[in-house]
């Protein structure tokens, strides 16, 4: 059983054979072929087809007969091969196609429709030169952001160039020689091309009527309009690329190289110092790469979609994008599975309290902060968190902020309690971290004088550590704040209603009923 | 030098010609043409008839009106144009000083 099709040849139909359909198109197809001038090549198509009308209609006997593969072959012997129809054309005096005098092996420069993006400019640059149209293009666009000039010398390329329509051409233009079973072959495969598509096939056909239709001068305008957009598109896209390009070095150099970031300090500072408190360097690293494969992937995958699509570059190596896909989940469940693991290191709070009982030999008693510790901190510290917390310089001393409540003891003796907190992956776990806290302050006769900040020096061991302070003393007892307690005052009561801000530098008497300014 | 690529080119050469001098003799229809050369052996393949009238037909040497036909589609008819004509004058005149040069040259060897 065949399938059959049914063709209309010059006006008559005939049913034929679907092999013997293909004979006939891809004949008739090299007839066209090897001629350049489309009025004549469709005259002359409809003449032979025409001729071979008549032939089938002599040579079937009923009006159903189908033609065969063998009855077209029979045609096309009667008829004679493309090469020799093309072969009188030429001797016929016309010598356009011929180009160079002479007999060698000649190439020329044609702009290239199958390998085009504007105008195959480069499709037929590449041709010439046998290398990928892809390094012209980048070329041309490279040379486009140095100064611009290439787009002239493109243009002048498009209407000089012709453009290589016919398959005979077509093999001129990549210095192939023009022989009968080159042409075929370069006819299968734009047939095979067209087979495989046929719905592309349709498609421009549809096309080509609807420009029929516009008539030429919207045709033309359309046209120009259309390469427009393609050359402002093709910018567009060169910019992004390279706005790709940069975000990547960014991120590549930010992860793992280091920034330098104005505000913090002198030093370059990467993601990993960033994260060298919140866990060991093995997970920090993990994560970094997780992380940054999570943003890079997309951005290389933009980049790279783009580039192909403005250089129109149609191979792609197998398992690339399953691949990028498989890795990017990858990256996903790392970064999440570390995320998760490391937070639970955070997940519980513990404490630790120390007091300290104060011998006051008066009762008034002097606060003041370690103004050299304050210095050298704020001098040398590398990255602030949240006014917080304050790295070392090389990264091995982290630095917090205490804060200072002050309350009555009543009649009991005057204190300082030290109440620690970090957290940790469980409640021992929490109590330990607390405990690793130092805080240090000294204690002098009347004078009570507080380091502004406590410190951990195994920066690994960051778990949000915070050390409170509360200082008590009995009644009627004269406090002297000393002007730079100003910022670890953190919410103490008092009868005057006085922020915090306003307390330092002032002289308080504990009452009954909380501090109270004394009369000056 | 292959003798039949000779015959071949001495054939095509005057192939012109005799289409102009068919078409002079009677408005003819591709067919016919081609039946009148393939008789004389003057073309092995029909394709190659095509593509030489269009290009006479470009030229301004003929000129064509479409016939219906009993059996089949309409048929083309070709007729000369008066350029068609003076240059077939031309050509035939050309064609018998070649053949008597051609003759007297091979007649003296």
């Amino acid at each position: 059983m065949k399938k059959a099709l049914k063709i209309n040849l010059s006006g008559l139909v005939f049913h034929i054979d679907e092999d013997a359909y293909e004979k006939l198109k891809k004949y008739l197809d090299a007839i066209s072929s090897y001629f350049s001038d489309k009025e004549e090549s469709k005259e002359i198509i409809n003449d032979i087809e025409a001729r071979i009308a008549e032939l089938f209609q002599e040579k079937t006997s009923r009006e159903s007969e189908v033609i065969t593969a063998d009855l077209v072959e029979e045609v096309i012997e009667i008829m004679g091969n493309p090469e020799d129809i093309a072969d009188t054309a030429e001797d016929a005096g016309n010598q356009k196609k011929t180009g160079f005098s002479g007999k060698r092996a000649s190439r020329r420069l044609y702009r290239d429709p199958e390998e085009s993006v504007l105008g195959g400019v480069c499709g037929g640059l590449g041709a010439y030169f046998n290398v990928e149209p892809l390094i012209f293009r980048l070329l041309f666009v490279l040379l486009f952001f140095f100064g611009g000039a290439s787009i002239l010398v493109y243009i002048i390329l498009w209407v000089v160039l012709p453009r290589a329509e016919t398959a005979a051409q077509k093999l001129e233009m990549r210095g192939e020689p023009i022989n009968v079973s080159n042409i075929e072959k370069k006819i299968r495969e734009e047939y095979d091309n067209v087979k495989d598509n046929a719905k592309a096939a349709a498609k421009s056909d549809s096309v080509k009527q609807a420009q029929k239709g516009a008539g030429e001068f919207f045709t033309v305008l359309g046209n120009i309009l259309l390469v427009f957009i393609k050359v402002i598109l093709i910018i567009l896209g060169t910019l992004l690329v390279l706005a790709g390009i940069v975000t990547i070095i960014a991120v590549i150099t930010g992860a793992f190289v280091g920034v330098h970031f104005f505000p913090f300090g002198p030093y370059e500072t990467s993601l990993a110092d960033i994260l060298a408190p919140f866990s060991d360097p093995a997970s920090i690293t993990l994560l970094i790469i997780g992380l940054s494969l999570l943003f890079l992937i997309p951005l290389i995958a933009m980049v790279y979609g783009l580039i192909r699509l403005i250089f129109k570059i149609k191979s792609q190596p197998r398992g690339l994008g399953a691949g990028a896909i498989t890795l990017w989940f990858i990256a996903l469940v790392m970064s999440v599975g570390i995320i998760a693991f490391e937070s639970s290191n955070f997940s519980k709070s513990g404490s630790d309290r120390s007091d300290v009982k104060l011998s006051i030999p008066s009762d008034t008693l002097t606060v003041s902060v370690n103004a050299t510790m304050r210095e050298d901190v704020e001098d040398f510290a590398m990255i602030d968190i949240d006014d917080n917390w304050y790295f070392s310089e090389n990264m091995e001393v982290i630095y917090g902020s205490v804060r200072l409540d002050i309350e009555s003891s009543g009649t009991g003796d005057p204190s300082l309690e030290i109440r620690k907190k970090s957290k940790g992956r469980n409640w021992d776990d929490a109590d330990e971290n607390a405990r690793r806290l130092s805080y240090y302050f000294e204690a002098d006769k009347n004078h009570l004088v507080l380091d502004p900040y406590f410190f951990i020096e195994d920066p690994e061991k960051w778990r949000f550590p915070r050390v409170s302070l509360k200082l008590l003393i009995p009644e009627n007892t004269v406090l002297v704040l000393d002007e730079n307690t100003r910022d670890i005052l953190d919410d103490i009561y008092n009868l005057n209603h006085v922020s915090d801000w306003n307390m330092a530098g002032k002289t308080w008497v504990m009452t009954d009923r909380g501090l109270k300014r004394t009369e000056e | 030098m292959n003798i039949e690529n000779t015959k071949a080119q001495m054939r095509k050469g005057t192939l012109e010609l005799c289409i102009l001098a068919i078409v002079n003799k009677k408005d003819s229809y591709a067919s016919d043409i081609i039946n009148t050369l393939k008789e004389k052996n003057l073309i092995v393949v029909e394709g190659t008839l095509y593509p030489l009238l269009t290009r006479q037909k470009n030229a301004g040497l003929l000129s064509y009106r479409w016939e219906e036909s009993t059996q089949g589609p309409p048929r083309k008819y070709y007729a000369l144009t008066d350029k068609g004509r003076q240059y077939f004058k031309e050509l035939s005149e050309s064609w018998e000083d070649l053949v008597g040069v051609v003759d007297s040259i091979i007649a003296n060897k």
